[in-house]
């Protein structure tokens, strides 16, 4: 029997899903949503995505929306992704903070940490280029099941074809095509399941020094955009700074933020 | 309700004292507070726009933005002689407040400054709406200011104002910059009568109107215009001819000259995406093969964790099945110099296609130390479904990738071979991941669904549930449906709403008295589909599970019998929203419009949702009463 996704359904799933995390899923996207919504629906033995958007919206324990967040986000990232940025944060950044706060602490928070190669990327080139810095590092996501992921901290090729060698031998143990990380680096993050547009849990991350967001902007339209960029600056501490994709800005999102260019990366201080 | 305006008041003078507070994270508290106010905070949010602290500057542009509204717009328009950030910010505010902000935007198009006119003008194209647009005519005709003439015209052509079309040509023939912005303008509004004005434009002495001129044609998109293009593609160079290439694609004609070839296979080696799709289309459009090395080396270099390489991923191949099963495509698996994701795309191509031609190759990448073109070389010969593949792919069952394995028993079920039932079964026994043991008894139940059955009862739980999942055979589904284990009985349960048959039903009726929840549940999601039993299907109304209620209502909703209207009005006061909008879909279903007065009572409802869907189902109702008047 084929299930199909309704347009009148798809519309609630679509508003459902936005009203929940501010992600926004366009008309041309209805048929990647279908595909990866079937699985669910014949693992439950529902009939239809009316059905499946009932378990979703009323679930007793909210697993299934859990499950829907994973289905709607591309998670796939890779250790030192875009690694200009994490050079312009060690060379110049952190000296500037640690510089103006007088002291070698740091709270850095890796928000929308997918699987977790951002913040274990960061914990590591902190203990090769700035071992003097205590840097806590925050690491949340919206998907429990990437979050679990990364609390394991196991990786494959593709997710490490970038690290340099030094750092795949250091703090790397491979066994059968797999990667692990070395417990000292794991033990070194602090995961946590945060909704980036739910305004009660982002009050409780604040005096951030460092918040990286990068390429989670781009699932959201401009409004939730707003909403999540006024968040993200009310979470930093004045002088504190923000690092977003290299391909996304904040035009036209936010005029909070300071803009700088170091090195070609763009740099969002909150003055 | 004095005392609630007496504390809105006190907390409004706070916020607005708090606008004034030393310290600039309360000030941005205040700001970003102001936007569920009124009008009473607009202009003190004004002032704070001139705050310090940028934080506190785009709190209050943002709560000047929400609270919207023609007072908003009428205190903000000063701005717009201001200082150049207040300026942004006005138009930022306006733009935003939209509508509201046109009326009063008209008297600035007038106005002494040209920054005004301009910024005016602006504006209403952002805003893409306007009650005059033929003052918008004026300006492009008349105007002394060049940047407020462009303006103008690219404000038309947002506006879609087919009336200015004869101003809009004329424009074509004045400054180049106008002329410009005309040419932007009318290829949004597509009219055919502006083709041969655009054309004569093509020999223009400025390289930046040719080139708008050719971007244009392509972007209106009619037939005619081709021929131009062609002749000025002979006598053009340079990414004017590349501009002319992309319009002539997106027209839809493709000239047979060797040289266009080579120019889109360069488009799409070289150019941005937008130029690479344009490039690909019109590659197809040639069949041109000597293309599809480069297509797929392109296709197989997109890197998946970029949120957009799926969609062109899907694209890319979407396209390059128009090529069919081509020698070019055939070789790309044995060219080294393809990545290897390059080489999964071509495997899963030549699959979807059935490209018998491939399968030597196939084969031969089975073997292949390279997981992901094991996995899809395999799937490949399954989708291609053909005999010569059999012992290729028994061989295939024996492989340490899960994923191998369950490709190899996956196509072995699709070409139905008997010989290879042996081979599954023995994997049936040694496997341990659930999605290969589903393919393979969906295979075996295909190949010889009676031999795997005769010793159901000796099968682990993981098999009985795949079974039950997969087999046609009531009697195996019945069988199954009385399985010690509660996941088998579940699945059989829910299948036997497929079958028509009575003893399905019969099978159903008494698994509704389950004691067991989810077997109740399961029982009734599979009888709403059989629309009978309604007398045992009425009892589930009042089951204790939210799930087995809510398929009861929806069960009795697809009764097409009236008199279950009444049975089902009191499941408007269950406890369980999901059951209530059931309940209330499954009435609209039965009632039709009366169900209206029974649901209104309902527009009072402790949730919101509830509240909300009544209204929907009586705006549906009114609105078709309208139609039908």
């Amino acid at each position: 029997m084929e299930i199909v996704l309704q347009d009148e359904t798809f519309k609630q799933l679509r508003d459902f899903i936005y009203e929940k995390v501010g992600i926004f899923i366009p008309d041309t996207k209805k048929y990647f949503l279908a595909n990866k919504l079937l699985t669910r629906i014949r693992d439950e033995n529902l009939r239809s995505f009316e059905d499946y958007l009932y378990l979703v919206k009323y679930s007793a324990n909210g697993s299934e929306l859990s499950r829907l967040y994973d289905s709607i986000t591309t998670n796939e990232t890779f250790f030192f992704r875009e690694p200009q940025q994490f050079d312009v944060l060690f060379n110049f950044v952190l000296p500037e903070i640690t510089g103006m706060k007088k002291t070698k602490k740091i709270k850095l928070w890796s928000a929308a940490c997918s699987t977790g190669e951002e913040a274990y990327t960061i914990v590591m080139m902190c203990a090769e280029k700035k071992p003097d810095i205590r840097m806590d590092v925050f690491a949340s996501d919206i998907s429990d099941a990437v979050l679990a992921s990364a609390m394991k901290g196991v990786y494959n090729s593709y997710s490490v074809r970038n690290v340099p060698e030094l750092y795949l031998k250091k703090y790397f143990r491979s066994h059968d095509q797999n990667y692990e990380l070395d417990a000292s680096v794991k033990n070194a993050v602090k995961f946590m399941s945060i909704n980036l547009t739910d305004e009660k849990i982002m009050k409780s991350m604040c005096d951030m020094d460092v918040i990286f967001c990068r390429n989670v902007l781009i699932y959201f339209d401009d409004k939730a955009k707003q909403k999540v960029v006024s968040l993200l600056y009310d979470s930093l501490r004045p002088g504190g700074v923000l690092f977003t994709g290299s391909t996304e800005s904040l035009h036209n999102i936010t005029r909070a933020f300071k803009p700088t260019i170091t090195n070609k990366v763009i740099v969002y201080r909150r003055t | 309700m004095y005392r609630n305006m007496a504390i809105a008041k006190k907390r409004l003078s706070k916020l607005i004292n708090d606008l004034s507070n030393p310290d600039p994270s309360k000030r941005r508290s205040s700001a970003e507070a102001l936007s569920s106010s009124d009008e009473r905070a607009i202009y003190h949010l004004i002032k704070a726009l001139r705050d310090e602290s940028p934080g506190v500057q785009d709190a209050a542009m943002r709560s000047l933005i929400s609270l919207g509204g023609e007072v908003t717009a009428h205190m903000v328009l000063p701005l717009l002689r201001d200082e150049p950030y207040l300026r942004n910010t006005a138009t930022i505010i306006l733009k935003e407040i939209g509508r509201d902000a046109i009326p009063l935007l008209k008297p600035f198009l007038r106005d002494k400054d040209s920054d005004i006119r301009k910024f005016a003008v602006d504006l209403i194209s952002a805003i893409g709406y306007c009650t005059y647009p033929e003052e918008l005519a004026r300006n492009l005709q008349d105007d002394p200011n060049i940047n407020v003439r462009a303006s103008a015209a690219k404000a038309i052509g947002n506006l879609q104002y087919k009336e200015a079309l004869p101003q809009m040509i004329d424009a074509l023939k004045g400054d180049e910059w106008v002329c410009f912005s005309a040419l932007e303008s009318l290829a949004i509004m597509k009219e055919e009568s502006s083709i041969e004005p655009i054309i004569s434009l093509l020999d223009h002495p400025s390289e930046a109107v040719r080139y708008a001129a050719v971007d244009a044609l392509g972007r209106i998109g009619f037939p005619r215009s081709s021929d131009a293009l062609i002749k000025h593609l002979q006598r053009t160079e340079g990414f004017e001819k590349t501009a002319a290439i992309k319009s002539i694609v997106q027209i839809g004609v493709t000239p047979l000259m060797s040289e266009v070839s080579s120019m889109l296979i360069d488009m799409f080696s070289n150019g941005d995406w937008d130029e690479k799709l344009i490039a690909l289309k019109g590659l197809c459009d040639l069949k041109e093969e000597r293309a599809i090395y480069r297509i797929i080396d392109v296709a197989g270099s997109l890197d998946p964790s970029e949120p957009q390489a799926e969609e062109r991923l899907s694209y890319i191949k979407n396209m390059l099945l128009q090529f069919g099963c081509s020698d070019a495509l055939v070789d790309t698996l044995n060219s080294p110099a393809i990545r290897y994701r390059g080489k999964k795309i071509a495997i899963e191509l030549l699959g979807d296609l059935k490209c018998e031609k491939a399968i030597p190759h196939l084969i031969g990448l089975i073997g292949s130390n390279l997981r992901d073109i094991k996995r899809a070389a395999t799937k490949a010969l399954g989708d291609i479904n053909n005999e010569d593949t059999r012992q290729a792919l028994v061989d295939a069952i024996d492989d340490e990738d899960g994923h191998v394995r369950r490709e190899a028993v996956a196509a072995l079920g699709k070409i139905g071979d008997k010989t290879s039932f042996q081979p599954i079964l023995k994997l049936l026994y040694e496997e341990h991941y659930k999605d290969v043991i589903d393919e393979a008894v969906k295979a075996l139940l295909t190949i010889d669904s009676a031999a795997l059955c005769s010793h159901i009862n000796a099968y682990p739980e993981y098999v009985k549930e795949a079974i039950s999942k997969y087999s046609k055979n009531i009697d195996i589904m019945l069988s199954l449906s009385h399985d010690k284990s509660l996941k088998v009985k579940v699945t059989a349960l829910s299948k036997l709403g497929m079958i028509q048959d009575k003893r399905a039903t019969e099978r159903l009726t008494e698994a509704i008295q389950d004691g067991e929840p989810e077997v109740r549940r399961a029982a009734m999601m599979a009888m709403s589909e059989l629309h009978c039993c309604h007398e045992e299907v009425k009892s589930a109304l009042h089951d204790k599970d939210t799930w087995v209620r809510l398929y009861a209502v929806k069960s009795l909703g697809h009764s097409s019998q009236k008199d279950m209207i009444k049975i089902l009005i009191p499941m408007l006061s269950d406890k369980e929203i999901p059951v209530v909008l059931s309940t209330i879909d499954a009435l609209v279903r039965l009632g039709g419009k009366e169900s209206s007065s029974i649901l209104l009572p309902l527009l009072n409802h402790g949730e919101k949702v509830i509240r909300e869907k009544i209204q929907q189902v009586i705006d549906s109702s009114d609105h078709s009463d309208t139609v039908e008047r």
